[in-house]
Order: structure tokens, then sequence, then C-alpha cells
């Protein structure tokens, strides 16, 4: 994961989801009566298929700014969570390089790189991934823009099927995730906060439901602390030395501490044997979000 | 419809909301990295939001139960070839056939 080869094979199917959607989102804006070049525009400015597809009907129905500002909090604050494990330190160099990285985490960037190891990236890596899902992001933007309802009208609706693809993609990244870093508790909260963004649905429900994860797992988080079952351990090691930005000699995965201490399964809940792991998630997910109300009193004192 | 300019200013508010929320974890998080609890995080939240956005998406995607049909079958189509052949071509490329399929043969 160092050329920028690899970039463009792992960035494929990112590519086609984007061409896909983003011809659905040039669709909508020229369909509501917004001029096609808007759409290369907001791609390049914005960049964020949910905040342009929410923009649109925002402006053609001439909200006033206020309420375009607030919808923004809503629809992007969703982005404060994925600082978590983007590999940002792995660009160096320009400082404008690291701004794009920054500017060009999607949703889908961010559950690719997120679910790979860090320290086999490359900078060159992980920009090409970006750039190349930002280009099919563009294409398919301007192509929809500029088919407009002519396309609309002949595919239908039906082109939005496709969309799938992003669907498809995040439940691999969920089992990649979950192979290398299986954890049945992790499994069960981000179930529950899933279940918070069906029953929710509408614009505000993915920070909601991210809100819920990320509150229950810094409360799993205190209750291992606290009970002695500090799963994360090895593992937080292993990332510090992931993280630090002033790391620049070129690690190698063979520097890192091996990932020693397993677990003592036979003694911790959050560890329970593979064939019982459905049972064991519902309890665990209750479990947290029983304990949810203290997590927060709990961060100020220790245990 | 809002004029050009206010588009612009309207453009501009959006973009700029954006990237403060992209940048905000890196600005604040700067020389907090030996935290054990940034360590679990960083680990934990890949899993839990890969399966909010597949809850969110198909969420966004169905408006009727019955939408639902060719969406649950779709993500267990990809789960099950994913688990089985561990090649994200095939999960990506048959989970989205079987989705589309069921779809235009349930509506």
């Amino acid at each position: 994961m160092t050329t920028t080869r690899d970039g463009l094979r792992d960035a494929a199917p990112v590519f086609v989801g984007y061409i896909t959607l983003g011809i659905a989102a040039g669709m909508l804006l020229s369909a509501k009566g917004l001029a096609w070049w808007w759409a290369p525009l907001w791609c390049v400015i914005i960049y964020s298929g949910t905040m342009q597809m929410f923009l649109v009907p925002l402006v053609a129905a001439g909200e006033p700014m206020a309420a375009i500002a607030v919808s923004a909090v809503f629809v992007s604050g969703r982005h404060v969570f994925y600082g978590f494990g983007f590999p940002l330190d792995r660009i160096r160099g320009h400082r404008f390089a690291r701004l794009y990285g920054v500017h060009a985490i999607t949703d889908e960037v961010y559950a690719l790189l997120a679910s790979k190891d860090r320290l086999a990236m490359s900078g060159r890596y992980v920009l090409t991934v970006e750039m190349t899902s930002h280009s099919g992001w563009f294409l398919g933007n301007i192509v929809g823009a500029l088919a407009g309802t002519g396309l609309a009208s002949l595919v239908g609706d039906r082109v939005e099927l496709l969309g799938f693809v992003l669907t498809a993609l995040f439940v691999i990244l969920a089992i990649e995730n979950w192979k290398s870093h299986p954890d049945p508790a992790v499994l069960g909260l981000g179930a529950l906060a899933g279940a918070v963004a069906l029953t929710l649905g509408g614009s505000s429900s993915l920070l909601t439901a991210l809100g819920v994860l990320a509150v229950g797992l810094v409360a799993l988080y205190q209750w291992r602390h606290c009970t002695g079952r500090i799963a994360g351990v090895s593992d937080a090691d292993d990332s510090v030395s992931r993280q630090l930005p002033g790391a620049e000699t070129d690690q190698t995965p063979a520097d890192t501490p091996p990932p020693a201490q397993p677990e003592p399964s036979s003694t911790s809940p959050a560890q329970p044997a593979p064939g019982d792991t459905a049972a064991d998630d519902r309890a665990d997910g209750h479990d947290v979000d029983d304990d949810r109300p203290d997590a927060s009193s709990q961060e100020d004192r220790s245990c | 419809m809002l004029s050009t300019t206010e588009i612009v200013v309207a453009v501009a508010i959006c973009a700029a909301i954006t990237f403060a929320c992209r940048i905000a974890p890196f600005v604040l998080l700067r020389g907090r990295e030996r935290s054990p609890l940034l360590g679990f995080l960083s680990n934990a939240m890949p899993l839990g939001v890969m399966l909010v956005l597949v809850a969110y998406t198909v969420g966004e995607m169905s408006g009727s139960p019955a939408d639902w049909v060719p969406a649950v079958i779709g993500v267990a189509t990809t789960a099950g070839l994913h688990l089985w052949r561990r090649s994200i071509a095939l999960s990506l490329i048959g989970g989205t056939a079987v989705f589309v399929g069921a779809s235009l043969l349930l509506a």
C-alpha cells in the first residue's frame, strides 16, 4: 500500500460508486433548475455528497442563510468523528497536501483507509485514494448535471439502485474491520447505533447515530478501565506509536510491538466464545446502553 | 430560488462549515496522541461507523418497509460472499447485482 497503483486499485470501488452517486446528485441539481456548472464547482469547493444533495432543495426553496448554516452543521458534523483512525499523519511534506488530505475525507474514503494498517500506507497512497474518489464524484456530477432531466426520464429512478454499491462497500469494510479488531461489544454498539439511524431517518440521523456510538464506546472504555478489563491496552499502545505526528522516521510493521497479552477470554464477558456472539452482543449493547448516563460523570473522575 | 450571489454565499458557508468539521478532530487532538482512550477509539470507531453507515444508506434508499426486502437480501449476499471468498470485487458486484435484481423483481 505504497504506490499510486495500489491506491488506484483500492479506490476503484469508491470511484465506481461515486460516478453513480455523482450522476444522481448532478441530475438532482439540474432538475431543480440550477445551472449545470454549479455541480463541478460544488464538487471542488464543498465535496460532500450529503451536503451537496441537501443544499439543492435549500437553494431552490430560497431558504435563509441561517437555515443553510444550521443544516450544514447537522449534515457535516459527523466528520468530527472521522479524526479517529484517519491516517493523516502518513501525508508528509507540503502543507497543501495535508489540507487537501483533510478536505477529501468522505464517509467512503474514511471507511476504506481506516480499515487498513496505517504503517503500511504511504502518503502517496492516501492521496491517490482521495484524488481517485474525488475525480469519480466530480465526473459523475458533471455527467448527471449535463444530461439533466433527459437522462432522468430515460433511466428513471432506477439509476439510484446502483447506489447500493456504497452500502455493499460498507458491509465489506465492516467485515474487514471486524477481522482486524474483533470486539463483540463494539459490534453490539455499532448495531445499536445503526438501529438508531434506521429508526430516526432524515438528515440528522447520521450525526445522532454517530453520537450514540461515540458515547457508547467511551462508556465501554470506562467500564473496562474501571473493572480492569482494558481490552484496548495493547492495541492502544500500538496505535500510539502509529499516531505520533513527529515520528518522521519510516516505520515498518516490524517496528511495532507485537499484539501481545491476549485477553483472558474465559473470564471476560466482553470476549465470549465464538458460538454465542449474537446473544452476547445484545447483552453487551444493553449493558453499555444502561451505563451511558454515567459516562459523562465517569470521564471527570477516575474510578 | 436564490440569486447567483446568494448561492455563492450559501456555498461558501457550507464549504467553510464542512471543512471546519473535517479539520476539527486533528486540531483538537493535537498533543493528546498518548491517550489510551483515543487509541481504543481509533481501533473501535471504524467497525461501529461502518455499521452505522450500512444502516444509514439502507434507510436513505428505502422508503417503505417493502423496499427493505431487496436491501436485506443485498446486504446478506454481500456479507455471505465476502465471508466466503473475501474478494472485494466479487462481494461488491455480486451483492449489488442481487440487490438490483431483487428490486426490479419486487417493484
